[in-house]
């Protein structure tokens, strides 16, 4: 009988996760706080990748440096911005680069008490460079101890 | 202009379909209410929870979906509207900071997002998705990990285009960056790698493109081409809008990249979503729902197979199935056993039998105690 070994990883659903909050300046990023949440995460993506990709995305990997569970993302580190107009005649979205480069954003992990190594993928940060759609690459590497995590609600 | 200038008074479930933990949560703050103004506040935050119902796919996704509202007062009214921008000069004090003209651009409204997530890892650490309604009437907004819109007629839309990018990954599938006719640079052609997000793709081989399955027989791919890559594409669509192909002019590039549709909210604001992006809001927001599809796949022919399904709780699940996408299809399957995992989690085994002389494709099927 023909069997599929494992499920596909994105089929697994987690309903304990890691509330990372993130600051960055430039291409500086710190992880600033953990908390510990009761809650389902979307499904992982796929894992691996086939080809080299442009965009962004987190992995959150086992002590083997094993990838348990993947999202990509929408580049939280914004060197540019979206502008929207109302104007009838011309309505629009259009992009402006941002001077400085500042600001705060949240991940969402599984709490895999053997998975504590969180990794950020990005293209290259200049809204040109990304434009062009350079291959990704790790931007930032994280590990968590027990000591960061913090109890978040609990519902 | 901080959090020295208002309160934050508290965290109200506005939608309940069940405990945060097992819901998909939006929460939605407001910045620039006075405390007298924020039964307003309560107002403006349930029409956009009933644009949003009134949005496909939340609509049908809507049981998965909880919402909360936080309360926060500031001491004055409105955001800072800088005169450099055109505006009127004024400088409410507001607990996040609102403020128009921000890097010089007029629409451009932000808050600080910083306190924005303190707020929120206090009161609601299980977000999925952040929003600020700002309490002007003035047209603004601005995205990133939080959506901030004002209450102009329209604006609602800026915060349903952010939470495709945030909650949801969507790239933006306009073509330009500073804007079509702004004579741009280094926009003429994307020339990369293959786009990570769901809705963009540089692939319009129909064997392999991502969105292949939505693309019928007779649409041609590429479905559009730009004869001028200088430019933003200026022809209209020319088959009905409804059609999933590969429309040349995406991700900021205006050759090179493509979209599945002429149209989308991720496109031009006003529009439906997408059905690649629609599709990818149900596959996200599925694991919420009582009842859902796990995954889909295809069975030969002829063929019995057998897959492993894993959820991560343990009594997880009433019932699992089987459901032929294409209508009638048949297929017989059967659930020979489960097991609890440690840490937990239920192993499920499903057997899937295609009698047919042709390949079927089905959902798995899942549904919650």
């Amino acid at each position: 009988m023909p069997q599929v070994a494992a499920q596909p990883p994105e089929t697994r659903s987690y309903n304990k996760a890691l509330r990372l909050t993130f600051e960055y300046e430039g291409s500086s990023v710190k992880l600033v706080s953990t908390q510990r949440v009761d809650m389902i995460l979307p499904p992982s993506h796929p894992l691996e990748t086939k080809e080299e990709q442009s965009g962004f995305w987190f992995t959150l990997s086992d002590a083997q440096g094993k990838p348990v569970y993947r999202r990509a993302v929408t580049n939280p580190i914004r060197y540019d911005r979206e502008v929207f107009s109302n104007d009838p005649a011309h309505p629009s979205i259009q992009r402006v680069p941002v001077e400085k480069p500042k600001g705060t954003f949240v991940m969402l992990v599984p709490d895999v008490s053997n998975a504590r190594t969180v990794q950020l993928f990005s293209h290259p940060l200049e809204p040109a460079a990304a434009a062009r759609g350079l291959p990704a690459r790790e931007l930032a590497k994280f590990t968590i101890t027990p000591e960061q995590i913090q109890e978040g609600n609990k519902q | 202009m901080s959090a020295a200038d208002g309160n934050v008074v508290g965290t109200t479930q506005i939608v309940d379909h069940g405990p945060a933990s097992q819901k998909w949560n939006l929460v939605i703050l407001g910045d620039g209410y006075k405390q007298s103004e924020l039964t307003k506040f309560h107002t403006d935050c349930a029409i956009f929870v009933n644009t949003m119902f009134g949005t496909p796919p939340y609509d049908e996704l809507w049981c998965g979906i909880n919402v909360y509202r936080i309360d926060v007062s500031s001491t004055d009214s409105g955001a800072d509207d800088p005169v450099a921008c055109g505006g009127s000069g004024a400088t409410p004090k507001t607990y996040f900071d609102a403020s128009f003209c921000n890097g010089g651009i007029q629409r451009l409204l932000e808050v600080n997002n910083s306190l924005v997530h303190a707020v929120v890892n206090a009161q609601m650490p299980q977000a999925h998705m952040i929003m600020v309604i700002v309490n002007t009437t003035e047209y603004g907004g601005s995205g990133g990990d939080v959506a901030t819109f004002s209450l102009a007629a329209g604006a609602g839309e800026i915060g349903l285009h952010e939470m495709g990018h945030t909650a949801f990954g969507f790239a933006d599938e306009y073509e330009s960056w500073a804007g079509c006719g702004s004579g741009e640079t280094g926009h003429d052609k994307y020339t990369g790698a293959e786009p990570s997000q769901p809705n963009v793709t540089t692939d319009t081989n129909r064997a392999t493109n991502k969105w292949r399955d939505l693309v019928a027989a007779a649409t041609p791919m590429p479905t559009t081409a730009n004869k001028d890559c200088s430019k933003c594409d200026p022809q209209g669509n020319p088959l009905p809008a409804s059609t999933v192909g590969a429309y040349e002019g995406a991700l900021y590039n205006h050759c090179g990249a493509y979209r599945p549709q002429f149209n989308c909210r991720m496109r031009a604001l006003g529009n439906p979503y997408c059905a690649v992006c629609q599709r990818v809001i149900r596959q996200t927001i599925a694991p919420y729902m009582a009842s859902w599809t796990w995954g889909t796949s295809t069975i030969g022919a002829g063929q019995t197979q057998r897959w492993w399904l894993s959820w991560n709780g343990y009594p997880g699940l009433e019932w699992i199935g089987v459901q032929p996408v294409t209508p009638g299809a048949e297929l017989d399957w059967d659930t020979p056993g489960m097991q609890e995992n440690p840490g937990g989690s239920t192993l499920y085994w499903i057997t899937v039998r295609n009698k047919s002389a042709v390949p079927v494709t089905f959902h798995f099927r899942g549904s919650m105690l």
